[in-house]
């Protein structure tokens, strides 16, 4: 099966010809899986994509938002199959909801670790996780930040979490772990807000030694764009205050969860054996070449109990070049450049937008 | 209470002063030279070289000419009733323009003033740059106006400050709200002088009907044309505009309106190419979800992207459809054969129809049909943004004068 081909041939090592002939058959066979198993995705193939059969190439696989799933039940497995339901911790009110049968979730661990042994080697490592233990709760719903903290636990041992449940940090624990383990490789993993605000910024002062650290994060620039630090200042201050030089990024979702992309040492994002990006023009939506900025579409050969193997991100992105082979990563390296920008909306309908609310919520 | 005064100015005036000032102003007489002036002086000044690309300012310019001043006049007299009955101006005219539609208060006023009434006009802070371009070309030609018409009006900026809406709304004649149905309800629960009046512009929909064997008929030039009239009716607003066309309604026979959709949508494009039209990432990704949302929960069963210039939503049927919309350049399409189910389609929502292809009796028998149960204005493709005095179902020359019976 030539999935389990993807997983078990290096990492990033295909280049992106080799690659696309083999996901491209996988993904077809994805769409006609979905077609036949979750009515909406039919109803949405049927008057997007009128008698089409198999695509021939990647940019030819058929895509919808990535959104539809915050207010459709979308998925292609009986109720009594889910496993877990994922969702994502959006604070806008409206919610991923990811529906994960035993297989989906064995692809999405099993990818994981295919990447992240790239970084991490075979060994599972010690970890510490910059969170704090109240992040899991309830097991059979998990926050997207949950099901992040407890996909990448498997790949560590002797887990310690930095921070007590009120977000201070557990000096003693983590002195701890550091006199343990710090001596030999171990892993540091978190979401890329809190690594910075919660921890660089109160252990930068203490002298610590990470230097044996491999730091794996994730979660978007966006809320440290106001502070100026994005992810060259991020990697300089974190390896001159503490030695650490190992720090990895990464870009994922909810919706596609185990099929991240991971940073190589260039800063750059390599999308997996199993996983693809595609650049798209919003002004014609066809795929825009290396070099030009649009909207990323993602695409995976992971998901099996939901139609969401090629989704249309709200994220711009730009590829940077294809095949070039820095530290062994091969395929497309590109960055992501943070939300697509709305502009505001114009009509002869909102004179009074925001006072509206007050009166409203005051009657009620 | 501070408010700020735009025009004249700009000043940080008392907000007393600012209605004292316009109540103490001297009166000005229906169709007044001075305010024609005014009006001319305004046009010539926003079809300045400065102002060109801007299509939105170059229509307004257009009907603020003599020539168009002229036709308002002619009209306004015509209708006047027999005597002895005397047409006098209202008072004191308090607008609340809508944020993002720029030009659309300047016609608010322009009705308004044509009648001899002096108006207050409050613009949003947040209003777009376009709008305070507009306020500054205001205040420069009024700058140059005679004192009495100098004195008749004020434009005003403030966000939501409640106090100052109470306050100018106890003071004036007729308030007028453009806004969308919860800024109407929110400024209607603000009480009027017992003897005010209020003309009310809400949430409104709009849709064209083509004939798709008229079309069909064009030689290709024509339907280019066809085209760029409907790109200007849809989408100098973005499509937010409440009269901007958001459904096409093809009527004939199915082989001919496939090959007359078809054929227009492949015009539409170019002209939006051609004019160099295009949507942010934002707006482009919402209209997609919004289509597919729409695919998922109603009766769609296709959905076009033509090139990434716009979509289509084709809907299988019309009667159970919500007229929620996203704009930004998304059209639902229905085919029809019969005009029967636009006739239970149209309803009181509904604001303005746009079409095409419909002559003589077949003309009356559409807008017999359409404007049964709702439908304020049908108009040729091409003049759906044409503000006039009949406007969502008001007689804004009515609305804005007072009928004095003499015997």
């Amino acid at each position: 099966m030539s999935l389990e081909l993807l997983f078990s041939t290096r990492q990033f090592s295909l280049r992106q010809q080799e690659k696309e002939a083999l996901l491209l058959p996988i993904l077809n066979q994805l769409t006609r899986h979905h077609r036949e198993n979750s009515p909406p995705y039919e109803q949405l193939l049927n008057a997007m994509y009128p008698g089409r059969s198999d695509a021939a190439r990647l940019a030819e696989v058929p895509y919808f938002p990535a959104g539809l799933f915050k207010t459709h039940r979308l998925l292609s497995i009986p109720d009594d199959r889910i496993f877990k339901t994922l969702t994502s911790s959006g604070t806008s009110g409206h919610v991923s909801r990811i529906f994960l049968d035993a297989e989906t979730a064995r692809r999405q661990t099993m990818a994981l670790g295919q990447i992240l042994q790239f970084v991490l080697g075979p060994d599972r490592l010690p970890m510490l996780l910059l969170e704090t233990s109240r992040v899991i709760r309830d097991r059979h719903q998990f926050s997207a930040r949950g099901a992040g903290v407890l996909g990448l636990m498997h790949f560590g041992r002797n887990h310690v979490y930095a921070f007590d449940a009120d977000m201070n940090l557990d000096m003693p624990a983590l002195r701890s772990f550091l006199e343990h383990f710090g001596h030999a490789p171990f892993l540091l993993f978190g979401f890329t807000f809190m690594v910075w605000k919660h921890f660089f910024e109160r252990v930068h002062g203490l002298g610590l030694d990470l230097s044996n650290g491999v730091l794996i994060h994730s979660g978007g620039w966006k809320k440290l764009q106001a502070e100026a630090i994005g992810n060259e200042e991020f990697k300089t201050r974190f390896r001159e205050a503490t030695g650490l030089r190992r720090v990895y990024n990464f870009y994922g979702m909810v919706e596609q969860v185990g099929s991240v992309f991971l940073e190589g040492e260039d800063g750059l994002l390599y999308p997996p054996n199993f996983a693809d990006i595609l650049i798209r023009d919003p002004e014609t939506w066809e795929v825009a070449p290396p070099g030009k900025t649009g909207v990323i579409q993602v695409l995976s050969a992971l998901p099996l109990s939901y139609p969401g193997h090629s989704l249309l991100t709200e994220d711009l992105g730009v590829v940077h070049s294809v095949d070039v082979g820095n530290g062994g990563r091969y395929g497309k390296a590109f960055s992501v450049l943070g939300r697509a920008p709305r502009s505001e909306i114009r009509g002869c309908s909102d004179t009074y937008q925001e006072s509206v609310a007050a009166p409203e919520e005051a009657t009620a | 209470m501070i408010v700020r005064r735009l025009v004249p100015g700009p000043v940080e005036s008392a907000a007393s002063r600012v209605i004292a000032e316009l109540v103490e102003a001297p009166p000005l007489t229906a169709f007044a030279p001075e305010v024609k002036n005014l009006c001319a002086a305004l046009s010539k000044a926003l079809f300045e070289p400065r102002f060109r690309s801007q299509p939105n300012l170059q229509a307004l310019a257009f009907r603020l000419r003599p020539a168009e001043v002229q036709r308002l006049e002619n009209s306004f007299r015509d209708s006047l009733p027999a005597a002895p009955v005397l047409v006098q101006p209202r008072g004191l005219v308090f607008h609340i323009a809508p944020a993002n539609v720029e030009t659309m208060f300047v016609y608010s006023w322009l009705f308004s003033a044509l009648v001899g009434n002096r108006n207050l006009i409050r613009i949003s802070s947040s209003a777009p740059e376009a709008a305070l371009l507009i306020c500054r070309v205001f205040g420069e030609v009024l700058a140059g106006a005679p004192e009495n018409v100098q004195r008749s009006v004020a434009i005003v900026q403030y966000e939501h400050e409640e106090d100052l809406t109470r306050f100018f709304s106890e003071a004036c004649n007729v308030r007028v709200i453009w806004g969308g149905n919860e800024t109407v309800r929110a400024v209607r629960a603000i009480p009027l002088a017992p003897r005010a009046t209020e003309v009310v512009f809400a949430d409104r929909y709009s849709f064209a009907i083509l004939q798709a064997a008229s079309y069909n008929a064009l030689d290709p030039e024509a339907q280019a044309s066809l085209a760029a009239k409907f790109f200007n009716d849809t989408f100098w607003f973005d499509q937010m505009a409440c009269s901007s066309p958001r459904l096409v309604v093809w009527q004939g026979a199915p082989e001919a309106t496939v090959a007359a959709a078809s054929s227009f949508y492949a015009e539409l494009e170019r002209v939006i190419e051609r004019r160099g039209y295009s949507w942010d990432a934002g707006t482009a990704l919402t209209r997609f979800g919004f289509g597919c949302r729409a695919i998922l929960d109603g009766p769609v069963t296709a959905l076009e992207r033509h090139h990434g210039r716009f979509e289509t939503l084709t809907l299988a049927e019309l009667t159970p459809f919500c007229r929620q919309h996203c704009g930004g350049g998304l059209l639902y399409q229905f085919h029809t054969t019969t005009l029967d189910p636009i006739a239970e389609f149209a309803g009181p929502q509904d604001q303005t129809v746009t079409y095409f292809g419909f002559a003589g009796s077949d003309l009356e028998r559409l807008t017999g049909l359409v404007s049964r149960r709702g439908v304020d204005r049908i108009v040729p493709v091409g003049r759906a943004l044409e503000f006039d005095r009949y406007w969502d179902g008001y007689d804004l020359f009515l609305e804005f004068s007072r009928h004095v019976d003499v015997h």
